[in-house]
């Protein structure tokens, strides 16, 4: 269980405060999947860093299997929790080979048989054995992308923070990360907080998700309204009917309207 | 001499420890004042292809081609200096890792700043008051924060956005853009697609628009690639990839989760 009340995060940065996140407020039930989705710089990211304890400075309060977040987590309490990053190319390594990233956390947490599961993490995310000797900057993007993944599950956590864990990924390799999100989820009951921007992958994973702007959760909603249109906000109604695809006609007159220039 | 962009006989091989990894096999194709879309299976070797257009492609990758032109450049062929004229000014490149292709010690309006000084022939005032207008159509909230912020306290998309004026503030008369919408909710995502588009159909830009989103190529591009294993198996009119004959390219699609 994740309990979310009022947080608020501000940075500070040159000189100015910039209210990141503002009143949000969530609980997700243990094994339940849970989507953000929402505007860009709206504070997603920043909800997920925060329940990661990779923030220092926020206000409310937060709250992982009944325990308040700030007080000191155990090396077992922080194995439970784990975060698939938006960046994988910033959160890899530069200098460690796809196998010795894999086996990092399986070393810190003293899990043995490390070879055996690097190898299943890999195959997981349809990565074979040839890639356990790459540099991040030997893969492609949705290779990167994949080995985060893999990463983040390899230590068989209880809760997963999945931070656009498919934007690089072609579709039958989403469907195959989606699949191995779902089995793990109905094996071993895990949460999931999952930010995406591509609604279908939300429906898919999630049951009920909250829409973020500007900071703040505008409407949250379960993924059958979603699907069906019932949401109560008119931003909601437009990232739905975004979501159909580009309309050139409405985009030109906006464009021609706000006169873009290049050079 | 032909407009556009031409390429045929691309090659592309890695060394690595494990001996050569053939990334590009083999591949032609052009484009012209249209919007093209390169898809195909991650790792398939799209950005592979669009690197290697403006040799941006780590030394340990061997480029071949029988003819790799840009409005006549030899692509290929030509010096470092040319090249470096080439790249940016005629031809931008938005890469897929926005975050990590800004300079992280420079602020965002800056590295702006400097693009469209170095490109547009303008002056500091002029080119900041251009800056900002930019990271406003591109829809960002509080334009004058972006500016004088660094990349690192931006979010993904924000990140997306600044890497894309960057690279519209030099009047590319090309782009290849790899992945630029992928971290942008589709409210926003389609207000930079209509950017992009109001350069093609307006100024005659070219657009070679790398991505995994088939909603985006079936609506916006005129033309999509198909790649495998680093060859193009099909090409086609975008609007007909849901009519696609190739297995792959139906398997490709198939497992689109929809709302
Ligand atoms: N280290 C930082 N310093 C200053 N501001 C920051 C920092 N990190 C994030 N921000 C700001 O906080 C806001 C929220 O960012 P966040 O990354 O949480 O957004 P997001 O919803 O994940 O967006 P996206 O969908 O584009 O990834 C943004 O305005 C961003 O500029
Ligand atoms: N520096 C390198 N050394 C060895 N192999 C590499 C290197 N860079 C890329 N590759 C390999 O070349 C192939 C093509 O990579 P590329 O990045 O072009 O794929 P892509 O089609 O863009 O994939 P994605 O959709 O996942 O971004 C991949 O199998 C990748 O692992
Ligand atoms: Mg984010
Ligand atoms: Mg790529």
């Amino acid at each position: 269980m994740i309990r979310v009340e009022d947080l608020s995060v501000a940075f500070r940065a040159g000189g100015r405060v910039v209210p990141a996140v503002r009143g949000v407020s969530f609980a997700v039930p243990k094994g339940a999947a849970f989507g953000l989705v929402g505007e860009s710089g709206s504070g997603k990211t920043t909800v997920l860093r925060t329940i990661a304890g990779l923030i220092d400075d926020w206000d409310g309060r937060i709250e992982v299997d009944g325990v308040p977040m700030g007080a000191k987590r155990d090396r077992a309490a922080r194995r439970q929790l784990q975060m698939v990053f938006q960046d994988p190319y910033g959160s890899l390594h530069p200098r460690h080979t796809v196998a010795r990233t894999l086996a990092a956390p399986l070393r810190l947490h003293g899990v043995g048989e490390r070879d055996r599961r690097i190898d299943a993490a890999l195959a997981d995310v349809g990565l074979d054995r040839r890639f356990r000797y790459r540099y991040p900057n030997q893969l492609s993007g949705g290779q990167r992308q994949r080995v985060a993944i893999a990463r983040a599950l390899i230590l068989e956590p209880a809760i997963v923070l999945l931070d656009e864990p498919t934007s690089a990924l072609d579709v039958s390799v989403q469907a195959e990360v989606l699949d191995l999100l779902d089995r793990l989820r109905r094996e071993r009951a895990l949460t999931y907080i999952l930010v995406s921007h591509d609604l279908g992958v939300v429906v898919r994973l999630c049951e009920t998700m909250a829409v973020m702007r500007n900071g703040e959760v505008v409407e949250t909603a379960t993924a059958s309204a979603f699907r069906k249109g019932a949401v109560a906000t008119d931003y909601a109604r437009g990232l739905i009917e975004s979501s159909r695809g580009y309309r050139r006609e409405t985009r030109m007159a906006e464009v021609a309207e706000a006169g873009i220039r290049t050079t | 001499m032909t407009a556009g962009l031409e390429i045929a006989g691309l090659r592309v091989a890695y060394d690595s420890i494990r001996g050569p990894v053939v990334a590009v096999d083999g591949v032609d194709f052009t484009v012209g004042h249209e919007r093209v879309a390169l898809v195909g299976e991650s790792g398939s070797g799209k950005s592979t292809v669009g690197r290697a257009i403006l040799r941006l492609l780590p030394p340990s990758a061997h480029i071949a081609a029988d003819r790799m032109t840009f409005d006549g450049i030899d692509l290929l062929g030509c010096d470092e200096r040319r090249m470096r004229r080439v790249r940016g000014g005629r031809i931008g490149m938005i890469l897929q890792d926005p975050r990590h292709a800004l300079n992280p010690v420079m602020t965002v309006g800056r590295q702006i700043v400097e693009s469209y000084r170095a490109h547009g022939g303008i002056g500091g005032t002029e080119a900041r008051r251009r800056a900002l207008d930019m990271l406003a159509a591109v829809h960002i909230r509080d334009p004058e924060r972006v500016f004088a912020a660094y990349p690192h306290q931006l979010s993904g998309g924000m990140g997306q956005r600044a890497m894309i004026a960057m690279v519209l503030a030099a009047g590319p008369d090309l782009l290849i853009a790899d992945e630029p919408t992928s971290a942008l909710d589709v409210t926003v995502r389609h207000s930079v697609l209509a950017i992009l588009d109001e350069l093609v159909i307006a100024h005659g830009m070219g657009l070679l628009i790398i991505t995994h989103d088939l909603n985006l190529v079936a609506t916006f591009c005129d033309r999509a690639l198909v790649m495998r294993a680093g060859r193009i198996v099909e090409a086609l009119p975008a609007s007909g990839l849901a009519e696609a004959h190739h297995p792959y390219t139906r398997a490709l699609f198939a497992a689109a989760p929809t709302l």
